[in-house]
């Protein structure tokens, strides 16, 4: 026991060295006083009580005047920040400074306003400076009207009406104080135009720019054969080029010719109120108008060199096109009318030549000669009957071809059918089946009456 | 039906009395203040019966025993208490139609002045004698919404034995019991302890009832207690109810005896739709026996209900 014990003290990392050796000398006074009794007793006479001196024999006499005879290590800490503070320079005596010292937590900015000073300043040099927009804040407390801005937010969510708790006049002058703005967005906008942007170089220059990008070489040589290439190899590769264009030029002419003497002259007697107005009339005039309208600007397009690949005409083109040809079907069915109707309006004009003079003279030119005798009235009425109907069957053999239009609208969406279908099926099930009730309130009769006689099962066989 | 029973008829005799009664209406103003009238306080005149009009009490007293919570409930008076209502006999024997601004079917009590399950009763002095009712709540009672579902025939009329499968606390037991009458038998089978408590406390008061807390499906267990019936009632709910109620006929339904069965789909077949439930049950009685002769479905009251009466081991057709 007592050598587990001694192994216990002489631990080195609990006891320190100094400490060690006098217990060492200790022991050995005991094994002197004690010899012959027990090994174990100084085991015990280690422990001594609290004010036993004889535990303080192996102590160092503590020397009086030293620091350490009145401070244990606490003090000696706090005497040592209070030195390094004094070295600092900051006194002592003045606990405000202490606690100024110290860092708060959430201080109260005393010093704001003479820092908000400090940054207007700061503001006013960069206004001068950089012509942001808080340059107009010393004058009218407005930024400049070009600066709209940086964050997102400025430019959404403003849609809302707030046209509560205003009277009309703010209304008013709030609408035309937006409308002069706008007014003079639009100015400055128009300012910044020239003649040039009304120019179809425009155009030209997408064009220039998208023909750049093949080879220079390529262009000259192509130039350099046009000129010796003969008519044929020349009608060979504008048709390579542009296969639409001898087509178009054809349609043009044959169109034009249409339009000279056959449509002018029968529009001609629409406007005099010889026959009244028809839409389809108008519609195949109208129609053919723009066509060729069209077909001459592609020609310009081309005749400038200009790529009408790409152009906008194009489609306008193909448009009017299948239009024309759409209506085509119904002008050849009444070609026949036409004709007649157009030499009787001859014949009217040939009579009435010394009164409408030129006129009837690009009439007559035009109109190709029939000579046909009959009531020209009647013939007119009837064209027109047939050119209605015939507009009618049109449309409906249009319908005809939609598959849409003929399905009732229930039957376009599945889902909306059979929620009708059930709708349906639940009134009809309460005619057949009373729906059943709970007892809500304490039951008190039938307010419907009973009838006695009254038998509704079902017989089974 | 009686060709003497019937109730137009009837009613085509006393259409006289009637109006009179209606008659009674101006005096209503008087007793305007009268609420809840079933607890106390003078109701309105009652006309009984057979004709005659009579100044009655608005409900009896006493309080309203069985299912505790609803008997203690004030509220309005019972059937327009403080007017005048009208008692006339339905198509049904034993069984009576309470008319006034709502009808009610009503049943003629066994035991004046007790509720069973604190239904409304209404009484009608008859000079000497008191006639009280009870009214039939068909939300509580499968017969009740079958009689108002207009059933053809219900087969228990005042003096028949009945046999009741699935008797729960007695309410429509009670009622079955008023119509058969003191010279019928009731009875009441339930397997469940504690509405069987229930239905002893009902059976204490009303001598023609006999409780049986037994599994309805071993017949033999009490079957010296029961006689032959002439009518099986059951409301078992249970998958094998048809069987149960065949077994049970077989030892006690005479020849020639009717059945009535509530059948709740759910509890047979939750799966199937209700209808082909009650078309197999309907297969399964023709199978033990029992014809079924009518069918009825109890919609406003019950979901997926139906009420089948049929006839045991019917008599063999007579030739012509």
């Amino acid at each position: 026991m007592g050598a587990g014990a001694s192994e216990v003290w002489s631990d080195p990392g609990t006891i320190n060295l100094v400490f060690r050796q006098k217990f060492e000398f200790l022991f050995v006074i005991c094994l002197l006083l004690f010899r012959g009794k027990h090994a174990q007793r100084p085991n015990k006479d280690k422990v001594y009580d609290e004010d036993d001196p004889e535990a303080y024999n192996d102590m160092p006499v503590p020397d009086k005047k030293s620091s350490t005879y009145t401070k244990d290590k606490i003090d000696e800490f706090h005497d040592e920040k209070i030195a390094k503070l004094l070295a600092r320079g900051v006194q002592m005596e003045s606990d405000q400074e202490e606690v100024d010292d110290e860092e708060e937590v959430m201080p109260l900015d005393l010093s704001e306003s003479e820092d908000d000073e400090g940054e207007e300043e700061e503001n006013e040099e960069e206004g001068t400076d950089m012509e942001s927009d808080l340059e107009g804040r010393n004058e009218d407390e407005l930024p400049n009207e070009m600066a709209w801005g940086r964050k997102k937010k400025l430019f959404y969510d403003s849609d809302y009406v707030t046209s509560k708790g205003k009277s009309q006049e703010e209304l008013e002058a709030e609408e035309q104080e937006e409308e002069e703005e706008a007014k003079n967005i639009q100015k400055r906008l128009a300012a910044n135009l020239s003649e040039e942007d009304y120019d179809l170089n425009f155009f030209q220059e997408f064009a220039v720019e998208k023909d750049e990008s093949k080879p220079v070489e390529k262009e000259e040589r192509i130039v350099k054969d046009l000129k010796q290439m003969s008519q044929k190899e020349k009608m060979k590769l504008l048709k390579k080029e542009s296969p639409e264009l001898l087509e178009l030029i054809q349609d043009f002419k044959a169109k034009l010719n249409e339009l000279k003497n056959e449509l002018q002259p029968l529009m001609q007697m629409v406007k005099e109120g010889k026959i009244p107005a028809g839409k389809v009339s108008t519609l195949g005039y109208i129609s053919l108008i723009v066509y060729c309208t069209n077909i001459s600007f592609y020609l310009v397009l081309k005749a400038k060199r200009i790529p009408a690949h790409n152009h906008p005409v194009i489609e306008r083109l193909l448009t009017y096109r299948n239009l024309i040809n759409e209506l085509g079907t119904v002008d050849a069915r009444l070609a026949p009318e036409f004709r007649q109707l157009l030499a009787g309006g001859e014949k009217n004009k040939a009579g009435s030549k010394q009164a409408e003079g030129k006129k009837s003279k690009e009439s007559g030119e035009a109109v190709p000669e029939a000579e046909e005798e009959s009531d020209s009235d009647l013939d007119e009425e009837e064209a027109l009957r047939f050119y209605k109907e015939a507009e009618e069957r049109l449309k409906l053999k249009r319908k005809g071809n939609n598959p849409e239009d003929e399905m009732k609208k229930i039957d376009r969406n599945p889902r909306v059918k059979h929620r009708e279908k059930f709708r349906r099926a639940k009134i009809r099930r309460k005619g057949q089946v009373r729906e059943v009730r709970h007892e809500e309130t304490r039951y008190s009769g039938e307010l419907s009456g009973i009838r006695a006689g009254v038998k509704k099962s079902v017989k089974l066989k | 039906m009686k060709p003497g029973f019937s109730p137009r008829m009837d009613r085509g005799g006393r259409g006289g009395g009637r109006g009179g009664g209606r008659g009674g209406f101006g005096d209503r103003g008087g007793r305007g203040g009268f609420r809840g009238g079933f607890r106390g306080g003078r109701g309105g005149g009652f006309q009984s019966p057979d004709g005659g009009g009579f100044r009655g009490r608005g409900g009896g007293r006493g309080t309203p025993r069985g299912r505790g919570g609803r008997g203690g409930r004030g509220g309005r008076g019972g059937f327009g208490g403080g007017k005048k209502v009208l008692i006339e006999p339905h198509r049904h024997e034993g069984v009576f139609i309470c008319r006034g601004k709502e009808d009610a079917l009503v049943t003629k009590n066994m035991v004046v002045g007790e509720s069973v399950y604190g239904e409304k009763r209404i009484s009608v002095e008859e000079g000497e004698t008191k006639i009280e009712y009870r009214a039939w709540n068909p939300f509580r009672s499968k017969l009740a919404a079958a009689i108002l579902g207009g059933v053809d025939q219900i087969h228990i009329k005042p003096g028949a034995k009945v046999m009741y499968l699935g008797a729960a606390s007695g309410t429509t037991v009670s009622h079955v019991s008023d119509i058969v009458g003191p010279e019928g038998l009731v009875y009441a089978v339930e397997f469940s302890h504690r509405s069987g408590r229930d239905l002893l406390n009902v059976a204490k008061k009303r001598t023609n009832i006999i409780p049986i807390i037994e599994d309805a499906r071993h017949p033999h267990k009490y079957r010296m207690l029961v006689g032959m019936v002439d009518v099986i009632f059951a409301d078992v709910a249970q998958p094998d109810q048809t069987r149960i109620v065949a077994l049970n006929a077989h030892n006690f339904l005479k020849n020639g005896g009717h059945f009535v069965i509530s059948i709740k789909a759910n509890c047979i077949d939750s799966t199937a739709a209700p209808e082909a439930v009650f078309a197999s049950e309907v297969k399964k009685m023709s199978a033990e026996n029992m014809k079924p002769q009518e069918q009825l479905t109890l919609e406003p009251y019950e979901r997926d209900h139906a009420v089948v009466v049929g006839i045991y081991r019917p008599p063999p057709k007579q030739k012509k």
